[in-house]
């Protein structure tokens, strides 16, 4: 039986053969470094507190919206940044908001995101706020 | 007296003497002052009112909002259907009614409803148009430009259209569906606080984030849906990006912004410079052309405001 570690091994290894072509920013090189709590800003309206989360997860794409074609595929992205409700992360794609997808965090476990908002960093990286939706098995696409 | 959020503006033109109409007619002496009654429904109005009101300058009377649909229907049947009348007064009918609905659908989030008038309204002033007898010019005069919402998304209608046919889209149903997205292009605005919309002061910042929320909020209430086109969805989404990659939400770069959005986005802010503000005064067409020409190429697609600067001067 896999333990923790063995678990997020072998769930990195997985992540290493998917697709990734972020391109992070140059001044970004600790990103993957960073840790703890991330400070509260001015007018920060956040329930919950925000704990930086740099490592690789892994996004499934799907068909989201009915204009926007999405070819099925997973890919990797790069988490930033969590909460009980929401996610951050970094993708070389343009999410758009209302999109729903699932992804696999490092430590195995999968949840269905919520596209919030999308932010242009530089090309081929997209800054992207997500929020969780409760329960496995909520639906991808919209009612 | 009336309280002010509770009436509507109406363009005296739109109002053919001698008629009675089923809904109470205010006026505003001073523009920034309380409405009085100025015509009781059920009440004759005269040829001479009109000439009265003229003469004195006055160029805008109010309703009550619960007199929108019989005004509407009255619109609807003296005016759009009488082809005798001049296209610019059709076409100020017209946008007045579709200021009507839109102000109702808003109060009302009915986005079913606002989509299908969108696409009747649109289709409507694509016709009048599509006849040649107004130029760019009659569409500028018979704008309203106070600062409502429902105001300013029937102004853009007017100005996408006209823009998009001087850059040379012909296919009316192409113009129809522009013409829709660019009534739906502020949706997202019915989830902002009116309070902050017509704030008179400065905006806070937190303000000012909740306000750049509404190209967000306008896509994901539009996207699921079938009936609209991506090029409208991404008026919706689109239409405060600039190419230099300093608009938002998502501060994209030139090409990676929609044509329809890029244009959106030139007679957006035309209509914005030149709308009366709660807290500044209408910019003169001339100033409002010279800012847009001062961000060509590098917030605005320097072709579409080199079309909309011909389509002006050749206007005037």
């Amino acid at each position: 039986m896999l333990d923790g570690s063995d678990e997020q091994r072998s769930v990195a290894d997985a992540l290493a053969l998917l697709p990734c072509d972020i391109e992070l920013p140059a001044k970004w090189n600790d990103f993957f470094k960073r840790t703890g709590m991330l400070p509260c800003m001015r007018g920060d309206r956040r329930r919950f507190t925000r704990s930086f989360h740099r490592a690789q997860a892994a996004l499934e794409y799907r068909q989201t919206l009915p204009h926007l074609a999405r070819p099925a595929i997973w890919y990797c992205v790069y988490t930033t940044d969590i909460t009980r409700k929401s996610i951050g992360f970094l993708h070389s794609e343009q999410l758009f908001p209302g999109e729903r997808m699932r992804m696999m965090l490092i430590d195995g476990s999968e949840r269905i995101v919520h596209v919030v908002r999308c932010r242009r960093i530089r090309n081929r990286c997209y800054d992207t706020g997500a929020r969780f939706i409760d329960g496995f098995d909520a639906p991808l696409l919209q009612d | 007296m009336a309280k002010a959020r509770t009436l509507l503006p109406v363009a005296v033109d739109t109002l053919f003497a001698p008629a009675t109409f089923d809904f109470d007619l205010y006026i505003r002496p001073d523009p920034s002052g309380p409405a009085l009654l100025y015509r009781e429904h059920s009440f004759p109005f005269e040829r001479g009112d009109v000439d009265r009101l003229m003469r004195r300058g006055v160029t805008t009377l109010y309703i009550p909002d619960t007199g929108a649909a019989s005004y509407q229907r009255y619109v609807h049947q003296e005016i759009l259907s009488n082809t005798s009348l001049p296209p610019g007064q059709r076409f100020e009918a017209l946008t007045a009614a579709g200021r009507m609905t839109f102000y109702e659908a808003f109060a009302d989030g009915q986005v079913d409803r606002m989509i299908a008038f969108a696409e009747d309204l649109a289709g409507r002033v694509v016709d009048i148009l599509c006849q040649r007898e107004m130029v760019l010019f009659d569409l500028f005069r018979v704008m309203r430009h106070d600062h409502h919402t429902y105001t300013h998304v029937t102004n853009v209608c007017g100005y996408c259209l006209a823009l998009a046919e001087r850059a040379g889209v012909s296919d009316r149903n192409e113009l129809a569906s522009i013409g829709a997205g660019a009534l739906l292009h502020d949706i997202g605005k019915r989830h902002v606080p009116r309070s902050l919309l017509n704030k008179p002061g400065r905006l806070t910042d937190p303000e000012r984030e909740v306000i750049q929320r509404h190209p967000s909020v306008g896509f994901e209430e539009l996207s699921p849906r079938q009936d609209l086109s991506w090029g409208q969805l991404m008026m919706v989404y689109q239409h405060h990006e600039r190419l230099n990659g300093r608009g938002y939400p998502v501060r994209l770069q030139a090409d990676e912004i929609h044509p329809w959005a890029k244009l959106c986005a030139v007679v957006d802010v035309f209509d914005a410079l030149t709308c009366q503000r709660p807290y500044r005064r209408p910019w003169p067409v001339k100033e409002a052309m010279a800012y847009l020409h001062e961000r060509a190429g590098s917030e605005f697609d320097k072709e579409m405001v080199q079309c909309w600067m011909a389509a002006m001067n050749s206007a005037r």
